[in-house]
């Protein structure tokens, strides 16, 4: 009986956390008109109170075959996002893993000075790095391009964080033991290392996926040419014209966060799972 | 090893996904390219504005003369028609030549008359300036006999006048002296006062007398005066009657006018006699009208209207009254007919009864056109130079404000594109193909669009099929 009652409880609250998508799901399907009959009164274009169904009265495509016929701008955002978040990804990979291995299982001076600045580092939002940011990518003339948001993207400190904490996890004698056996520290970095801290790396980059994918500050504070925007910024005003298209565009921007998320779910899991577990 | 399978579902799913994304960017690239319009631009020119006005008309006579003969006489024939051409000297018409004759005697016979009356109008005159001489003669010898009676008379009636005057003083003095001697003897006694006295009232008496004639003669001569006055005035008036002025008559000069327009009209009838009753051209022409017939008496008014060969042709058409704004009287016009083409200047313009269109006169050159012949007329018109113009594909109406679209190219998402963007203008003047524009707003190189295969509004993308600057 409990466990019927907390199961209901629970289904309760994940409706409540899908709703968003049910909302989008719903609209993307929806005439103009009868989104704007139903939202008007949130845009304070009708009277009375804002409703929602969850069904269309009148089902319509037009919005998605205008979307993805008659928008070119959605896509040429969707590649910048793609290619923003690609090279964000790809950057950490490359760099980040090494910085967490190398302060995960190495011990030299200063250690703990450097762990306690990349978690102070962490813990700072965008706004209040953003002024030093844009003074150096100034400096460094990238401003107006997309490298003026996959630089700094590369060298978050999170996804280090993350993957420290997964190296830090494999046991000293399986090292140890690889080292007897003859290996170098780059054999072992990428023999054992990188396999045994997979989840997390995995979990450190989709956790970067999701961030990278909806920055919105990083655009609108470094790029002013509008053909750099990704698809966070696409069409940021709704209106009584665009309501079904903007409701289309969020559902398809959606898909590849979703996707990649279920893709490293397991890992993500395992991950926190196995942290927990050595904790 | 169950995690990679089910990660391998999911991240093929996402390539998918990209594989989908990337066809639908290529075809709503292609789709973009296909409705975003294209148009023609062309940049702002220097120009002057040309109006061509033309119009199609007639050639027309210049000018119609009048044939006129002596009215009431009857038409024996008429020899022509209306729209006959005739040349100088050819019979129109011929007149009953006994009706004619008659006509003749009976202008002559009151002619005649009026001479008769005018030598009896003579003969009176002399005969009463001969008797108003005699009449002023004799008034002016009867007044003065009148004035030399009258002073005579005045002159006697003065000096009987004087003679009493001279009387009474003597009396006056007689009983002065008697008066005295009577005081005289104041104390004597009564008995030799009384013939003093006496004589004293005798003496009054004489006097009383004498006063008394001495008023009728003053009264004889004043009433002598005021007589002599009166007839002094009366032969005075007489003269004046005598001499005055007789009443104007122009009765004779009256007549002598007469005569001679019977004499002009007598001359008429001679010629006509002479020439046997026909009347003729006096110039070259086409009859255009008929005003009389056989049997029927000649008019005052004309009997025939022709054309004036001397006078010519002249073209008439009609333009709309919005270009008449560029015409005006002594432009050159180029008319053209049949391959000849001759220039010639507006010789007028004026509305049509109407008021629907403007009528353009020229005068036609002589042996240029014929009449009735159909005639093109053409006249370019040049305006001030403009230093803005553009062609009137490229302005736009709005609820009576004029526009343009001027191709920027501004950043969007999709790069750098090209972009209309609206510009209110003031259209100067403009014509068929053309328009002058005030040059606030626009550059020099603006691209503003002049065509476009789809319909364009402010803010929408276009592409540039053409960059060429006219």
């Amino acid at each position: 009986m409990k466990r019927a009652i907390s199961i209901i409880i629970l289904a309760l609250f994940a409706l409540l956390g899908i709703s968003p998508i049910i909302f989008l799901a719903a609209g993307a399907f929806m005439g103009n008109q009868e989104i704007m009959d139903a939202i008007g009164p949130v845009l304070q274009t009708h009277h009375g109170n804002a409703s929602w169904k969850l069904l269309p009265k009148f089902p319509t495509m037009k919005n998605l075959v205008q979307l993805l016929l008659d928008t070119p701008e959605f896509f040429q955002m969707f590649w910048n996002s793609v290619k923003i978040t690609g090279g964000i990804l790809a950057g950490q990979f490359l760099f980040g893993t090494p910085a967490a291995w190398g302060l995960a299982r190495y011990s030299f001076r200063g250690k703990k000075v450097i762990y306690l600045i990349y978690i102070t580092m962490m813990m700072m939002p965008f706004q209040v790095t953003m002024l030093s940011e844009y003074l150096v990518l100034d400096q460094m003339h990238l401003l107006d391009t997309s490298a003026s948001i996959i630089l700094p993207g590369i060298f978050s400190t999170f996804s280090v964080f993350i993957i420290y904490r997964f190296f830090c996890g494999i046991p000293e004698e399986i090292l140890e033991a690889a080292r007897i056996d003859g290996a170098g520290e780059l054999q072992i970095f990428f023999r054992i290392g990188i396999p045994l801290g997979a989840a997390g790396i995995i979990s450190a980059l989709v956790l970067s996926f999701l961030e990278c994918w909806n920055m919105i500050e990083q655009p609108m504070t470094f790029l002013a040419t509008k053909s750099l925007w990704p698809l966070s910024l696409f069409l940021p005003k709704v209106d009584s014209s665009n309501a079904g298209v903007s409701l289309c565009a969020s559902l398809i921007a959606l898909l590849p966060a979703v996707l990649v998320f279920l893709a490293g779910q397991d890992y993500f899991e395992q991950g926190i799972a196995s942290s927990a577990v050595k904790e | 090893m169950q995690n990679m399978k089910h990660a391998t579902f999911w991240l093929k799913g996402l390539g998918v996904l990209l594989a989908a994304m990337f066809l639908f960017t290529v075809i709503s690239r292609a789709t973009d390219s296909i409705t975003v319009a294209k148009v023609s631009v062309s940049t702002p020119a220097s120009r002057k504005i040309q109006h061509a006005i033309s119009a199609e008309g007639r050639a027309e006579k210049n000018r119609e003369i009048s044939v006129l003969t002596q009215p009431d006489i009857l038409v024996r024939s008429v020899l022509v028609n209306a729209g006959q051409r005739v040349e100088k000297g050819d019979v129109l018409a011929i007149l009953d030549l006994a009706h004619l004759e008659e006509q003749f005697e009976d202008v002559v016979g009151e002619k005649r008359a009026l001479e008769l009356q005018n030598q009896a109008l003579e003969q009176n005159r002399r005969q009463e300036q001969q008797s108003k001489r005699k009449a002023a003669a004799r008034a002016k010898s009867d007044y003065h006999q009148i004035i030399q009676k009258n002073n005579q008379a005045i002159r006697k009636a003065r000096t009987a006048v004087n003679k009493a005057q001279r009387a009474c003083q003597k009396g006056k003095d007689a009983l002065r002296n008697a008066r005295t001697a009577l005081k005289k003897v104041q104390t004597e006694t009564e008995k030799k006062k009384a013939p003093l006295r006496q004589k004293v009232e005798k003496e009054k008496e004489t006097l009383t007398s004498l006063e008394a004639a001495l008023s009728e003669q003053r009264n004889i001569l004043a009433e002598l005066q005021k007589t002599a006055d009166a007839e002094k005035q009366t032969a005075k008036r007489a003269i004046e009657d005598a001499m005055a002025t007789p009443a104007t008559d122009h009765t004779d000069d009256i007549n002598d006018i007469s005569i001679q327009k019977l004499n002009h009209k007598i001359r008429k009838l001679s010629a006509l006699k002479k020439g046997k009753g026909m009347i003729t051209a006096s110039e070259g022409g086409v009859i255009t009208a008929v005003l009389t017939g056989v049997g029927q008496k000649t008019l005052d008014t004309a009997i025939f209207t022709m054309t004036d060969d001397r006078a010519g042709l002249k073209f008439i058409g009609q333009i709309a009254p919005k270009d008449a704004k560029y015409m005006s009287v002594g432009d050159t016009v180029t008319l053209e007919s049949a391959g000849n083409q001759v220039e010639a200047p507006i010789a007028s313009m004026e509305l049509d009864e109407n008021k629907e269109f403007m009528n353009v006169t020229a005068l036609l050159p002589a042996d240029t056109f014929s009449l009735g012949e159909t005639i093109s007329m053409a006249l370019v018109q040049e305006s001030e130079n403009y230093p803005c113009t553009l062609p009137l594909t490229a302005i736009y109406n709005d609820n009576g404000k004029k526009y343009i679209l001027a191709a920027e190219t501004e950043d969007t998402v999709l790069g750098k594109q090209q972009v209309a963007r609206k510009i209110e203008v003031k259209v100067l003047e403009q014509n068929d193909s053309y328009a002058a524009l005030e040059s606030d707003g626009i550059k020099e190189n603006s691209k503003i669009i002049t065509d476009a295969e789809s319909f364009v509004k402010a803010g929408d993308r276009i592409r540039l099929i053409e960059k060429e600057s006219e």
